[in-house]
């Protein structure tokens, strides 16, 4: 099973509206109950301005400019705990008008043998296609998409897999882009995508790993 | 065990147990095809809701024949797949305990059900109000069960399904502990916490033909006789003279459910008894309790074992041992399901309750 | 580290446009500073062989490959949430959902308050959530088994949750045929 060659798990959840970055400090998250006192005093703040923050928190890293929000975590215990804190930012700021959020679920694996890594590409695109094309052809990149949603909620889903560079050689990252849009009539400015992405979350959370087996199965490497 | 539909001269209550933990529910066959179902539970790994999945195994036409849905208690996992069955039930009626201030009732619900979002709410919270939801598209009339209150009745057969709880002095505590609920709603992620939930719990006789069936949910012994069973036995006239020959113990066998006079004044000598367990901290029925039931009943049927040696829950040998070394004191509330099924001939006095069971559920021997 | 990117750069309303180095050995990360080893490049470092390249900075639906610091990081965890159900003087249990399979059985378990940081001791109280995860974490290249408990921080509901609610409450009171 491919889970015994799993890595890491890492979450890149983005936000796509109009913010002020210069509110979102981490004093005022803790000000607002959203993080520890003792959080906000040994973030690591690279810099708050009115068109960019970035900051560290250890277990997530924030990065908000005038039209994306981002949280970055590379710790599994607190993939939670981000969602949270992106329900409580937006519960006190709930007419920030967001347009979309794309919830990135980031798997790293290391395959045990050259073999299986090449074959990899292999049977997710046919190489022989491309013998008399290319000169030893090599997958680098692929990315397939689900254009309707199986919750029915406006959006996407897309797995892409290529090399992962964070983890040991012969690393395979699939990246699962979990992507929520708003519904006509909707305007973003009433925390519809925030809603809806409390009521995804479990789902979104545990699908990619069925996903990536499914699709080891499927290629019977 | 087979799985058929009752004749409809035979009536039939079916008790299915989870363990403890996930529910439990009363499937009733009043004769001529008419059913109602007692609360709801369900199966966690699939969220398959049994008392649905029940019926349906033994051909029953759910969508017509389903006349009443009974919730004993929406709190703490009691209703658990309710909705689901209320959605395929689409000629049931929807009884649940009374609350005075139905408008303040709902404001506590539905701000519990606000908390949904962020995972806090009860599980049953968000049953009960779907079933609200289902209840307002069909405009099929939804009652409030209190004491001496008919909830049911077939003149042919003739069957009735009466509640004797809860009190009118527990609605009223309950009307006030609202209030105070509402006022202290405070944070999301903390869920709400009532003052004995088993006070309010809706106790069932049922007159089938020439029985009478008493399903006693969770409701419990209290010195004060203007609640629990004690309200029932010094006030009620629904059972007045009717002694019932079937009984579901209630809350589980435990002492706090227990009481001579229950026996006594309620029900005919040496009825057939059966119970659910709870298999959560020191677990329940306690060793001495069922020594009582089983002197007090013909036969005691329980729908699973009590487990006393808890374990802590299967899984892959290294997360075992990673929180082993952190926490000792972690254990899987299993999920034993068992299903207790008693028919008798609905005109025949003198019949006797045939008693079948399957999964885990087992008549409990009577030590000689 | 320096965060002077930003300083030395002109801000234009309604786009960002950055330098940002284009290096063969180095991919465009999509974001608004450049990362190579972990550091951000100040664009005013006298680094030889540069190629500058403006690049109109856009948004792009899907995440460009992010920087992760990897050596602080947790290996795969075991996750649950918990409410408390009792508390003692000393200890509190809780029912304990797993966090990462929704469909399953619940495990009830005892935690010692020494457990519990500081900050978070005030939320144990009954009815309140928290998480819990064991796993081995990665911190700065060193791995070691770790326990975290954390108490779930949420704002009060808002007046429009409120109002929300009551609106249901309204809703289902009038529009149910009630006996």
């Amino acid at each position: 099973m491919l889970k015994d060659y799993f890595q890491l798990r890492t979450l890149s959840l983005i936000i796509i509206g109009d913010f002020n970055p210069a509110i979102i400090q981490p004093f005022w998250l803790a000000k607002k109950g959203l993080i520890k006192e003792q959080e906000a005093n040994s973030a690591k703040v690279e810099i708050v301005h009115p068109q960019l923050t970035r900051y560290d928190l250890d277990w997530v890293f924030l990065e908000i400019s005038e039209n994306r929000f981002v949280f970055n975590s590379s710790k599994e215990p607190f993939f939670d705990i981000v969602r949270d804190l992106v329900s409580g930012i937006f519960t006190f700021l709930p007419e920030t008008p967001i347009s979309a959020i794309g919830i990135n679920h980031l798997l790293h694996y290391t395959l045990p043998r050259e073999e299986q890594y090449l074959e990899l590409g292999n049977r997710l695109t046919p190489l022989r296609n491309w013998e008399n094309v290319l000169d030893d052809p090599k997958l680098l990149e692929l990315n397939i998409t689900e254009q309707k949603r199986r919750d029915k909620h406006k959006g996407h889903y897309a797995v892409k897999i290529q090399p992962s560079e964070l983890v040991p050689k012969y690393g395979v990252l699939f990246s699962i882009n979990d992507h929520l849009a708003l519904e006509e009539g909707e305007t973003g400015r009433e925390t519809e995508l925030i809603k809806r992405l409390n009521l995804i979350w479990n789902e979104s959370k545990e699908r990619p790993e069925r996903v990536v087996e499914q699709l080891w199965t499927n290629l019977n490497i | 065990m087979v799985y058929d539909k009752p004749k409809n001269d035979l009536a039939e209550i079916t008790l299915i147990g989870t363990g403890g933990g996930y529910g439990e529910s009363c499937v009733i066959h009043y004769g001529n095809d008419m059913w109602a179902v007692v609360d709801s539970c369900e199966n966690p790994n699939s969220k398959e809701c049994l008392p649905l999945s029940y019926l349906r195994k033994i051909g029953v036409d759910v969508n017509n024949d389903v006349k009443l849905i009974v919730c004993t208690h929406w709190h703490n996992d009691h209703i658990l797949g309710l909705s689901k069955l209320f959605s395929e039930c689409g000629n049931a009626i929807l009884c649940y305990g009374k609350a005075n201030d139905r408008k303040k009732f709902l404001t506590l619900v539905a701000l519990d059900y606000q908390k949904i979002k962020d995972e806090a709410s009860l599980s049953s919270t968000t049953e009960f109000v779907a079933c609200l939801k289902i209840a307002r598209e069909r405009k099929l009339q939804v009652k409030n069960a209190i004491a001496d209150r008919l909830l049911i009745k077939d003149d042919k057969i003739p069957a009735s399904i009466t509640s004797l709880s809860p009190s009118d002095f527990v609605i009223e505590q309950f009307d006030s502990e609202i209030s105070t609920l509402i006022k202290d709603y405070g944070s999301p992620e903390k869920k709400i916490v009532l003052q004995h939930p088993n006070d309010k719990s809706v106790v069932l006789l049922l007159e089938i033909g020439c029985h009478k069936i008493l399903l006693g949910a969770d409701l419990e012994v209290s010195s004060d006789n203007r609640k629990g069973w004690l309200d029932i036995i010094d006030h009620s006239e629904a059972v007045r003279n009717k002694k019932s020959t079937l009984f579901k113990i209630p809350h589980h066998g435990s002492e706090n459910g227990f009481h001579d006079r229950i026996w006594l004044e309620l029900l005919e000598i040496n009825p057939i008894g059966k119970l659910t367990p709870w298999n959560r901290n020191q677990g329940l029925p306690e060793s001495e309790m069922v020594k009582k039931y089983l002197e007090k009943s013909q036969s005691l049927f329980i729908t699973s074992p009590i487990i006393l040696n808890k374990k802590p829950k299967d899984r892959d040998r290294s997360t075992k041992k990673l929180i082993e070394f952190f926490n000792k004191k972690v254990f899987e509330v299993k999920y034993k399901m068992g299903i207790i099924r008693s028919r008798i001939e609905l005109d025949n006095a003198s019949a006797t309750w045939q008693v079948s069971y399957d999964g885990e559920a087992f008549e409990i021997p009577k030590v000689a | 580290m320096s965060s002077t990117v930003i300083q030395n750069q002109t801000l234009i309303e309604g786009e960002f446009t950055q330098n940002v180095r284009n290096d063969s050995a180095d991919r465009i990360l999509g974001m608004v500073s450049y990362f190579k080893d972990n550091r951000i490049w100040d664009i005013k470092d006298p680094l030889d062989n540069l190629k500058w390249d403006s690049v109109n900075f856009h948004i792009p639906s899907m995440s460009k490959y992010f920087p992760i610091d990897y050596k602080n990081s947790f290996r795969k965890s075991q996750n649950w949430i918990g409410y408390v159900t009792e508390v003692y003087p000393n200890s509190f249990k809780a029912k304990i959902q797993d966090a990462n399979i929704q469909n399953s059985t619940y495990e009830d378990a005892e935690f010692d308050f020494e457990d519990i940081e500081n900050e978070d001791k005030k939320l144990i109280k009954l009815g309140n959530a928290f998480y819990w995860s064991v796993g081995h974490e990665i911190r700065r290249g060193t791995l070691s088994k770790q326990s975290i408990i954390r108490f779930k921080r949420l704002p009060k509901l808002s007046s429009a949750d409120f109002d929300e609610a009551i609106d249901l409450a309204e809703d289902l009171n009038d529009n149910i045929n009630w006996d």
